[in-house]
């Protein structure tokens, strides 16, 4: 896998495009069912499936993770696995979703840790925008030098939030052009292809999970909408998006798995399903009633309430 | 009861409770090898060892996203900002994400967290390592504040902050580091939300935390021997939760309260308290309400410069005689 070769992103994937290796590969490194634990923005779903995750995960039951990956597809088939603390952290801060992170990798140092969960790992995602936080690197540098089992993700969309990212990094690849500075390779792989990402991301998670420290993967991706619902996403020259939504990576993994010999009426199951699912959420959540302002005052601390005097 | 000095207590406070809870781990800068710049963790490497007692690159955002992931995900730990005026490196971490986990999880994720701090001024380190900041602290829902002014406090306050659930910030006075009392043999866990009356007086009621708790008392020796002014004195200890009762209460017997606040002049803890005490026990005051407070103004480091900023023991008897005789 090419994954050190610098290659613009559209170069990248048109050189992938239609090459596929495929083929089905041993899902042993998710399976045997580590403790993952995945800080990002974005929620999405994930099962507990040990006892020992039950009591966790049970505790943030609704507060799932792991990318919903279909047990169909060619080589990224397996469900992410979570049996002792498969979780989300809800950060909305970039700093804190890599310290955080950086924080979970060190619960292995616990003695009991060590034991439970001796190939723990934390997988940090987070976008270009900031590789240009301190932060970053202070967490880079701490992952490095205490060989901490994290994997950084930086899922670069080439826009840090109106403002192309390459206008205001001083590198061409905003993460992993950074890596050489903490000893790290510089991964960069193509983020739209979810094989290419599934096979970069279990080497070095295999490797993180073997005590070989820290990695910092660089996925090349696009933004098909704007940053916020604010955002008009006018500021992108045009014919842009059009090139990108040509490799849309559904899309592109639905022409592979049509290829694979996957029937397309099993790819409109799968299809029609998710968009039921989300269809249903959509529903409950504008049949539910606005939150209880009782809400309020509640879980700022542990004892459930919010009182700062006596 | 053994006599040990304030940095001692620091030490042993956390040494009490990494030796009762194997979870507490400890992390920051030049704290392990070299026992703190204040040398108030000497020893703790020695006997908890490297995994749990870690030097840390200067990198406080790293520090504190460190123990907040590690506190999300079952550790107790214990970080040092060297200076709390640092702080505001890795404030975004601390403000935006530690103070508000648990609330925007709907308290499904905690944060039993502590960070140690050397605070304030009194120590000739100039205006970016001699600040007061306990009330950025207090400012942001979710954190809990405390400012121990003596080893017993410190010791037994350290211990309490590993002990609770939620994330808090142990203000320690840099310049108190030095100072020797008695604190309690054996475990010694205090109470956080506690205001302890520290010397009781008739004339006036003298809310203080911290270093200035001390010249809070000096003054009120002073000013009770020179001017026949008798002057309780009421160390805060705890800003969040706030021991609003015993303030109440001790200014409703006296009839006048007087504030000493370390932090620069506007919006420090004090203004809070006088604003408690203007609303719920208004018809209990004599007279106008003190605040004594550092000026509006960064801090400098010249010694004549310093003493004549933060509030000293003159300054404190000098307003109380005028303001309150």
């Amino acid at each position: 896998m090419d994954t050190k070769v610098k290659r613009s992103p559209l170069e990248t994937s048109a050189a992938r495009r239609g090459s596929s290796s495929t083929g089905c590969r041993s899902n042993s490194d998710t399976a045997r069912s580590a403790p993952t634990i995945c800080s990002c923005k974005t929620w999405s779903r994930a099962r507990p499936t040990s006892r020992s995750g039950r009591k966790r995960s049970r505790r943030l039951s609704g507060w799932r993770c792991g990318p919903t990956i279909t047990p169909s597809a060619p080589t990224a088939v397996t469900r992410i696995r979570s049996p002792a603390a498969l979780r989300w952290l809800a950060c909305f801060s970039e700093q804190a979703i890599i310290g955080a992170a950086m924080g979970a990798a060190m619960t292995g140092l616990r003695p009991i840790a060590e034991i439970m969960f001796s190939d723990f790992l934390a997988v940090c995602f987070f976008g270009d925008g900031t590789a240009n936080i301190g932060a970053f690197h202070a967490a880079l540098n701490f992952s490095a030098v205490w060989k901490l089992p994290v994997v950084f993700v930086c899922e670069n969309n080439f826009y840090m939030e109106y403002t192309p990212i390459g206008a205001v990094t001083a590198v061409e690849h905003p993460a992993a052009d950074r890596a050489g500075a903490y000893g790290l390779e510089p991964v960069l792989v193509d983020g739209n292809d979810a094989d290419e990402v599934y096979r970069t991301a279990m080497k070095y998670m295999t490797r993180a999970r073997k005590g070989g420290g820290p990695a910092l993967i660089e996925a090349t991706t696009y933004r098909h909408s704007g940053h916020s619902r604010a955002d008009p996403a006018k500021y992108r020259p045009e014919g842009e998006l059009d090139k990108w939504l040509e490799r849309d990576p559904i899309k592109v993994y639905r022409e592979r798995l049509l290829k694979f010999g996957v029937a397309e009426a099993t790819l409109k199951d799968i299809e029609s399903g998710a968009m039921r699912k989300v269809d249903e959420a959509t529903a409950i959540a504008k049949a539910s009633p606005p939150p209880s302002l009782d809400g309020i005052d509640k879980h700022v601390w542990a004892d459930g309430g919010a009182a700062w005097r006596n | 009861m053994a006599e040990l000095t304030y940095r001692d207590a620091v030490a042993a406070g956390i040494a009490q409770e990494m030796a009762r809870d194997e979870r507490v781990v400890f992390l920051g800068e030049d704290v392990a090898h070299a026992g703190g710049v204040f040398k108030a963790t000497v020893g703790l490497l020695e006997r908890f060892g490297p995994k749990r007692v870690r030097d840390c690159p200067i990198s406080e955002q790293a520090i504190i996203g460190a123990a907040m992931g590690a506190a999300m995900t079952g550790l107790r730990p214990i970080a040092e900002i060297m200076f709390s005026d640092f702080l505001a490196v890795c404030w975004d971490m601390v403000a935006n994400e530690i103070a508000k986990t648990r609330y925007m999880t709907n308290g499904q994720i905690s944060l039993p967290l502590v960070i140690r701090t050397a605070n304030g001024a009194g120590s000739r380190f100039g205006a970016q390592h001699s600040q007061s900041v306990e009330n950025w602290a207090m400012a942001v829902p979710g954190l809990k504040v405390v400012a121990p002014a003596t080893p017993a406090d410190v010791k037994g306050l350290i211990a309490a902050a590993v002990r609770d659930p939620d994330p808090v910030i142990v203000f320690e006075q840099k310049s108190l580091y030095a100072m020797k009392g008695e604190v309690p043999d054996g475990e010694h866990v205090d109470e956080l939300g506690r205001a302890k009356v520290s010397r009781q007086g008739k004339d006036c009621t003298v809310v203080a935390l911290a270093l200035m708790a001390h010249r809070a008392r000096e003054a009120a020796e002073i000013l009770e021997k020179e001017h026949g002014i008798s002057a309780m004195v009421v160390d805060v200890r705890s800003l969040v939760p706030l021991d609003t009762q015993t303030i109440l209460s001790e200014v409703a017997k006296t009839g006048r309260l007087v504030t000493v606040e370390e932090n620069p002049r506007l919006c420090g803890w004090g203004a809070e308290i006088a604003s408690i005490v203007a609303d719920e026990c208004f018809w209990d005051l004599d007279g106008p309400i003190v605040r004594i407070t550092t000026p509006h103004v960064p801090l400098p480091s010249a010694d004549q410069l310093e003493d004549n900023t933060i509030p000293s023991v003159a300054r404190i008897v000098r307003e109380i005689r005028e303001k309150i005789d």
